[in-house]
């Protein structure tokens, strides 16, 4: 786990650094990356590009990961890149830079993989889909050095891992005649770890299609309710499973449903997200399995967001979840608090303190699962119900470690679940709103 | 419906400017290609390309922002045939409507509808009202009825939920032909305060003469200037020779015609890059494995080019950033783009079975 940034560490105090969450990680930010970053742009402009190229890799190298090697050798750069299960090989001199990601081999051409590897190339901006002579599937780059700008590589290099890593365990399942290649750094989880992970997908997942299908409920719900209900299901989902493939796609698929500028009624888009759903819950067991392992990341998915943005969507939802609560619907109270903050973790880079306080927040929410993953929490008493004031002195200890007032704790409500989950959410708005 | 299309077909003609791209249709009573002014707008010339019109640089004649009609005048076209105008035809709700259109770089398309308004008021002017699906650039494009009068001109659409599409009736365009092939000068515009047809004859002022409202006379309007990366790729079309002036299609867009490829090429300025699609040809009906194979064995031996398929067609794809573009390696660049482009499409035409690329028109039907 030497990989892991400092921040997540810092909690060995929870034994908590055993498992990561969610898709954050904390970028190349620091003086010493943005010196590194500066030095390969003027290498770059004073035509030193081997310098440059080297001067790129240490900018996106983390100092507690092994996510990025290399070796100059007769003035040339050799150097891998680690992102999620696939590894980029790359290699630079004076004259080219080249970057090759092997994806998988190919046992059995299929005219199906053939054709969808050809229209994907049609989507890509940097980088190409090609076969080479040992029959790999490979995610290609390369540009004359002298074109090779740090804005260049860096977004080609981002486009290669970010794909690759994505389309590997889709064409994977979907084409049998693939075999994977390069998965010898993927860490395998324990075996109880995956079975709970599936536990609990499996049963979120029915208790979502139970509740948006009952007809009771949706008589009496309104369609916006259930659209909270299924994205904080996925928000849940992946952030407590992170699971790659299919799974991940589908919760992205999902979201787009819902957020994507056309003009279905929601009631479509409701029905489209069941039906993705439904397919979710009717894979195999296996399939979901195959999609638990941890690996090490260089590149974010994560757009970026400022806090008026981000403070702003959490505001707008007040309103809304105060009126289930006086409408004595706290589950969808909660539903709501959910997705807020399952929508800021799965799309959002978030500060680490924010990240911490959501994670904090899902084992509010979740008791059960962590406690089952072995974790040990003394804000939870032995029937995993949460005990206020040392869940208020957990909060104050994450806080004083990024140098925040822990004044903001005064804003929790322990009155009931629903209130509770609508003041911890008036807490993380405030403390944004001194961001 | 299918003679209908074909018969318009050769009257349908698209338009390019470095501002926006349309339709627009040959009358030959007038001998003037109709389309919207704002397809037009800013521009004295404009590029025509159609089936019996070969793709040459035109002048506007006339521009009218009040009823948004443009007339253009075609030097060098082939015989063509002439087009019923449905003035003073009677139009029900729900009567059937075919829209054409046909914009630089998309397909020629014909969609079905049916009227939903006769009379759709808008600043003083009537619109018929259908839902015959009007595509990106099919402003300009003739609304037809299915015996093939023409009914009006299509201009704009709201896309609320459903498109809407709305056609300047007929009957707007007949009057204002008469008007301007019976005025002293072949260059016009209506003034858009008081309506009155102003032509162009020896020293003009910047205001109506009738009204006093200012006016933008056509042959005022200053030529195009590409700018910063634009002027850079622009250049570097002029290097390796080709009409700057024939090759804009749009907005940042251009187009080379370079043996038997069309070769576009786009520049997005918010993500800074620089695109060049060849279109190389299209795939064979049989045996199409084996052309994937090669071609993305050819992926990995090709620098800085890519093979991919959009639809049925091949394309080799070529990426720059503007960041440290310069003329002498994006000339290296583009040009190694056109060669890789005439080299290929021999190869996969001879040795694979592709097809040269046709006019295809597509059939869409609401």
């Amino acid at each position: 786990m030497s990989w892991l940034p400092k921040w997540i560490r810092y909690r060995s105090d929870e034994n908590e650094e055993a498992h990561r969450f969610g898709r954050q990680f904390v970028q190349f930010t620091s003086p010493e990356k943005a010196n590194h970053w500066e030095e390969a742009l003027i290498s770059f402009e004073e035509d030193h590009y081997l310098r440059s190229v080297e001067q790129f890799l240490e900018y996106i190298k983390y100092d507690s990961s092994d996510n990025v090697e290399w070796n100059v050798e007769n003035s040339c750069i050799n150097f891998s890149i680690r992102q999620g299960s696939k590894v980029i090989y790359g290699q630079a001199d004076d004259t080219k830079v080249r970057v090759d990601c092997p994806v998988a081999k190919v046992r059995t051409p299929s005219i199906g993989l053939l054709r969808k590897l050809l229209e994907l190339n049609y989507q890509l901006n940097y980088s190409r889909y090609s076969l080479d002579k040992n029959s790999h599937i490979c995610l290609r780059f390369d540009s004359f050095s002298a074109d090779g700008s740090p804005f260049k590589i860096y977004a080609a290099i981002k486009e290669v891992a970010l794909n690759a890593d994505k389309e590997d365990d889709l064409i994977l399942e979907d084409f049998p005649g693939l075999e994977p290649v390069n998965i010898a750094h993927i860490q395998e989880l324990r075996e109880t770890e995956k079975r709970i992970k599936l536990n609990l997908f499996k049963q979120k997942i029915g208790q979502c299609l139970e509740l948006v299908k009952d007809p009771e409920m949706n008589s009496t719900l309104h369609t916006s309710a259930l659209a909270y209900i299924i994205l904080d299901t996925i928000y849940r989902l992946d952030y407590l499973t992170r699971p790659e493939g299919k799974s991940m796609v589908a919760f992205e698929e999902i979201q787009k449903t819902f957020f994507s500028g056309n003009a279905e009624h929601t009631t479509e888009k409701l029905r489209a997200a069941i039906i993705s759903l439904e397919k979710l819950s009717q894979r195999k067991d296996e399939e979901f399995i195959n999609e638990l392992y941890e690996v090490p990341r260089t590149f974010s998915v994560l757009d970026s967001a400022t806090p008026e943005v981000i403070k702003g969507m959490w505001d707008s939802e007040f309103q809304h979840i105060d009126w289930y609560i006086e409408n004595k619907q706290n589950g969808i109270a909660r539903a709501i608090v959910g997705y807020v903050l399952g929508y800021s973790i799965f799309n959002y880079t978030l500060r680490p303190v924010f990240i911490d306080l959501i994670h904090l927040f899902y084992i509010m929410e979740e008791p059960v699962f962590f406690t089952s993953l072995g974790y040990e929490y003394r804000f939870l008493n032995k029937k995993n119900k949460l005990v206020p004031g040392r869940f208020k002195a957990r909060i104050k200890s994450i806080l004083d470690h990024y140098d925040i007032s822990s004044s903001h704790t005064d804003l929790l409500d322990f009155t009931n679940d629903a209130i509770l989950s609508r003041s911890y959410l008036t807490m993380l708005s405030s403390i944004m709103a001194n961001e | 419906m299918k003679s209908i299309i074909e018969q318009f077909r050769d009257i349908v003609v698209q338009i390019a400017t470095p501002y926006a791209r349309g339709t627009g249709f040959y009358l030959k009573d007038a001998d003037l290609i109709i389309t919207n002014e704002h397809v037009v707008r800013d521009n004295r010339s404009v590029i025509i390309d159609g089936v019996h019109i070969k793709r040459q640089l035109c002048t506007v004649c006339y521009m009218d922002i009040k009823y948004d009609l443009a007339f253009i005048h075609v030097p060098r076209k082939e015989a063509m045939g002439s087009v019923t105008l449905g003035s003073g035809t009677k139009l029900d709700l729900g009567q059937e409507v075919i829209a054409m259109g046909h914009p630089f770089g998309l397909k020629f398309t014909a969609t079905q509808g049916i009227i939903s308004s006769v009379d759709y008021q808008m600043e003083g002017v009537k619109y018929i009202q259908h839902d015959a699906a009007l595509n990106p650039g099919n402003s300009g494009g003739p609304l037809l009825t299915t015996d093939g009068r023409l009914i009006g001109v299509n201009t704009f659409v709201i896309r609320d939920g459903q498109s809407i599409g709305f056609a300047l009736p007929v009957n707007y365009l007949s009057e204002t032909l008469e008007e301007f092939l019976s005025g002293k000068s072949s260059t016009a515009i209506r003034c858009p305060s008081c309506t009155n047809m102003i032509f162009e004859d020896g020293e003009m002022d910047d205001y109506c003469p009738h009204c006093g409202a200012t006016v933008q006379h056509i042959n005022k309007i200053l030529p195009f200037e590409p700018l910063g990366v634009q002027k850079t790729i622009e250049d570097i079309l002029v290097g390796l020779g080709y009409d700057i002036e024939l090759s804009r299609i749009g907005p940042n867009l251009w187009q080379i015609i370079k043996g038997s490829a069309v070769i576009d090429i786009a520049y997005h300025e918010r993500s800074g890059l620089i695109i060049g699609d060849a279109t190389l040809c299209e795939l064979p009906k049989t045996g199409i494995e084996k052309i994937y194979l090669y071609l993305l064995q050819q992926n990995h031996e090709l620098e800085g080019l890519s093979f991919s398929v959009r639809e049925h067609d091949v394309v080799l794809s070529l990426l720059i950033n503007d960041q440290y573009l310069n003329k002498d390696s994006g000339k290296k660049l583009i040009e190694n783009l056109f060669e890789k482009a005439d080299f290929y499409d021999n190869i996969l035409i001879e040795e694979y079975g592709a097809h040269w690329k046709s006019g295809k028109i597509a059939y869409e039907e609401e």
